[in-house]
């Protein structure tokens, strides 16, 4: 009897558990339904039905109907340090004063996580809206039908497409057409260093060749400094910072060209890896950090100063967050010097040069039509203007438009990298074009060569593996 | 036998009580496992395109080197696992139920801890605690005098696997714990009451009583490690990415980087089926084993 009476109540138990969620699933899922079609369908109804409201509503700068715009970036909102973050709570600011019914669902996240987040929205066919677009993904997802082009907002305004460069746009260009809007401009490897360390072992300025420079780090080893620190536990930076300069110092700019027409040696190739046995010698000779598999490019700032490194090397990006990160002490900021990676003997690469461009753009999702579109259209180029240039300027970083701006207001580092800039030629930014798999391919074994544990050949022969298998 | 079948509830009511968890079963691991097993035949990037490949990945996956390197890390952690947290769980359980250890509760708490911690909060601890320049470790030998053994303890390629072992063997500790002390509370203490009239110690009581009377708990313990272990990816991927190369690569790890960063999930897939298909032939070797153990002491 017991038991029955048991079992009876389990049974009232889970029956009241189903009802209890299904009760307040029911009128929920009703209303979010409602508001999903809401949204998908009425800009496509109005697009078909109204054209002309559109067009009014477009000129009048304004949309009849609230238009929800989710936005997925590689930025927190509420960062202090970061530089975009600051630029796009602006634009968002400005965006939704504008256009009042336009809203913005917006999901940011960090760059080293982001993206693993967009390739499982890739995979699962539900992208956001508008989204941050590396140069590498644009195949993939243009294959995938993905991605929009944005050749008809460049047409639609050409005040404002006008002003990007041929650097920049190369990287979102792919069969001919661009897939993103160049939010910033990047020179991804570069070397900051303290001038009044290097000053103490005989070097005024950064050394502009190999030799000079081995001879600088060997100094400044004795003397107690880590020489270079890398932070690389994100796997990226060895390969964008380090060996985007490298590997164009010894090959050139041909040795890309092959790659991305699978022509050539590939990664076997002699000249190229020229540039790998330069920087397996500065693990081999300990002239990096121990721990640069372990700590970030975050992370190598705070050594850097405290005058524990002389010197670190990163991109263009790094200045707004040094500067953040030094806070009230700016003093080691003000002695600090920007270079570029020296040229190296017999190498068919330029001296001085830098892999850069954009690197990343404002893309948006190719299922867009309408208003929803033309509300993408907007928010790719609140974050892409002018206005965002400026409000990057203001904390250190460079948008994708060349405007003019005192930076030594900023920091006479940002100012000295501002010149530096318009000085060194631009080379390409290998980890945005090639296939993400020998992207990868690469980071992975560069971990391993930049502590000794494999030779540049063993280096090249796992990455052409891996490149192989993409010809194929 | 009657009085059983009174008491047992009616196939339609035991359908209805059962059809939750078999929808939940197919929705969670079912069609999930169907799925990978679907695009595992497919060079896919993500998106709507897919080519068939046949069992083409699975031809790639035997001759994989880094998967290869991937199951032994597996086989190393599940290993130590094994031994380490089944282990010491053990000799922890049974000091627990001895009746000379002080403040019980105390001790139980302090075990149990870190099993309610999630994996990532773990591994970012571990990952400070390990860290060269301002890592506990690193300060603790500095401040015995113990310098020579500072060191870059997850970038150095020959030790980053058993530091990753330390955090996972330390989490879980607890949980086998709490399983062994249930299991011994079990045993009937006349037993151990003859044992010491006879004369037998603490250790020959563990030995000869404890060990065969909770083999089965023990059973279920090694499963849960090895296949706890086999599925690992949190810890590594909070504190090396797998990382310095492929030192500290795991499997789920592996499936993780060929999938998103790699952007491969046809092969990303067919890792995760292999993961699957060594795991269940893992765990079938321990119910061979112990299923030998157990007809030894019945």
């Amino acid at each position: 009897m017991r038991k029955r009476i048991a079992v009876l109540l389990a049974g009232v138990m889970v029956c009241s558990m189903l009802t209890a969620c299904g009760s307040t699933e029911e009128p929920k899922e009703e209303p979010e339904a409602k508001q999903e079609e809401t949204k998908e369908e009425k800009p496509e109804s109005k697009e078909e039905k109204e054209p002309e409201a559109e067009t009014d509503a477009k000129s009048d700068g304004d949309f009849t109907e609230e238009v929800t715009l989710d936005v997925a970036m590689m930025w927190p909102l509420d960062s202090t340090t970061d530089a975009k973050s600051y630029a796009l709570n602006h634009a968002i600011e400005r965006l939704e004063k504008d256009y009042p019914n336009i809203k913005i669902n917006y999901d940011g996240s960090v760059h080293d996580d982001y993206q693993t987040i967009m390739m499982t929205y890739a995979a699962a066919d539900t992208l956001p809206d508008v989204f941050n677009v590396k140069g590498a993904w644009i195949p993939n997802l243009v294959e995938n039908e993905q991605i929009g082009t944005v050749d008809e907002f460049f047409e639609n305004d050409k005040d404002w497409s006008g002003k990007f460069d041929d650097e920049v746009l190369f990287d979102m260009e792919y069969d001919g057409h661009y897939y993103g809007a160049p939010f910033q401009n990047l020179c991804c490897s570069l070397v900051v260093y303290n001038k009044e360390i290097y000053k103490s072992v005989g070097y005024e300025k950064f050394p502009e060749t190999w030799e000079d420079m081995m001879d600088c780090f060997a100094k400044l080893k004795d003397a107690g400094y880590v020489p270079l620190g890398v932070g690389n536990s994100g796997q990226w930076v060895a390969n964008s910072c380090i060996f985007g300069a490298m590997g164009d110092r010894g090959a050139g700019t041909k040795w890309y060209d092959d790659i991305m027409e699978g022509t050539g040696d590939g990664f076997l190739d002699k000249d190229m890896l020229k540039g790998v046995e330069k920087m397996a010698e500065l693990a081999d000779k300990e002239y990096l950090n121990t721990n640069l598999n372990s700590i970030d490019q975050f992370e190598v700032m705070p050594p850097y100063l405290n005058e524990e490194y002389a010197s670190y090397v990163d991109g263009s990006w790094t200045f707004a967050t040094l500067i953040a990160t030094a806070g009230d002490d700016q003093s080691v900021i003000e002695k600090s010097g920007v270079a570029v990676l020296p040229a190296i003997d017999g190498g068919k690469g330029d001296y001085p040069a830098t892999p850069g461009g954009s690197a990343w753009g404002q893309a948006y999702n190719a299922k867009l039509t309408g208003a929803k579109k033309q509300a993408a259209e907007l928010f790719i180029k609140y974050t892409t203007d002018e206005e965002w240039c400026k409000d990057l300027a203001e904390k250190g970083d460079f948008g994708g438009m060349n405007i003019d701006y005192d930076y030594s207001a900023i920091s006479p580092l940002v100012q000295e990298y501002a010149q530096l800039k318009s000085s060194v030629k631009k080379t390409p930014q290998y980890d945005c074009h090639f296939d993400t798999s020998v992207i990868d391919a690469m980071n992975t074994n560069f971990q391993e060569l930049l502590i000794g544990e494999i030779t540049p050949e063993e280096w090249g022969g796992r990455v052409q593996e891996e490149y192989e298998l993409t010809l194929d | 036998m009657a009085n059983n079948k009174v008491l047992q509830p009616k196939k339609r009511t035991l359908f209805l009580y059962m059809f939750p968890s078999v929808v939940l079963f197919l929705v969670f691991t079912a069609i999930p496992i169907i799925m990978a097993i679907y695009y595992s035949l497919f060079n896919w990037s993500g998106g709507k395109k897919k080519i068939f490949l046949g069992l083409g990945n699975y031809s790639r996956l035997l001759g994989d080197s880094i998967f290869g390197k991937a199951l032994l890390n597996n086989f190393i952690l599940a290993a130590c696992c094994v031994v380490f947290q089944v282990g010491i769980a053990f000799i922890i359980a049974s000091l627990i139920c001895s009746k000379g250890l002080k403040l019980k509760s105390f001790h139980q708490f302090a075990i149990f801890m870190p099993v309610v911690l999630a994996p990532v909060v773990v591994g970012f601890l571990w990952k400070i605690i390990y860290n060269q320049d301002y890592g506990l470790l690193n300060f603790l030998l500095h401040s015995v005098g113990l310098e020579s053994w500072i060191r870059p303890w997850i970038d150095d390629v020959d030790i980053v696997m058993k530091c990753i072992t330390v955090p996972i063997v330390w989490q879980w500790i607890g949980l086998y714990v709490v399983i062994f002390v249930s299991a011994m509370k079990n045993i009937p203490e006349e037993i151990f009451e003859s044992a010491a009239l006879d004369g037998a110690g603490g250790i020959k009581k563990a030995f000869f009583i404890t060990w065969p009377m909770t083999m089965d708990t023990v059973k279920i313990s090694v499963i849960l490690a090895v296949s706890g272990c086999m599925k690992i990816f949190e810890h590594i991927y909070i504190i090396t990415s797998g990382g310095p190369g492929t030192a500290s690569m795991v499997g789920a790890m592996y499936a993780y980087k060929t999938s998103f960063i790699k952007q491969r999930f046809g092969y990303g897939s067919t890792i995760s089926v292999g993961i699957m298909a060594v795991s269940l032939t893992l765990v079938l070797i321990c119910n061979v084993i112990f299923g030998k153990g157990k007809k030894k002491y019945e």
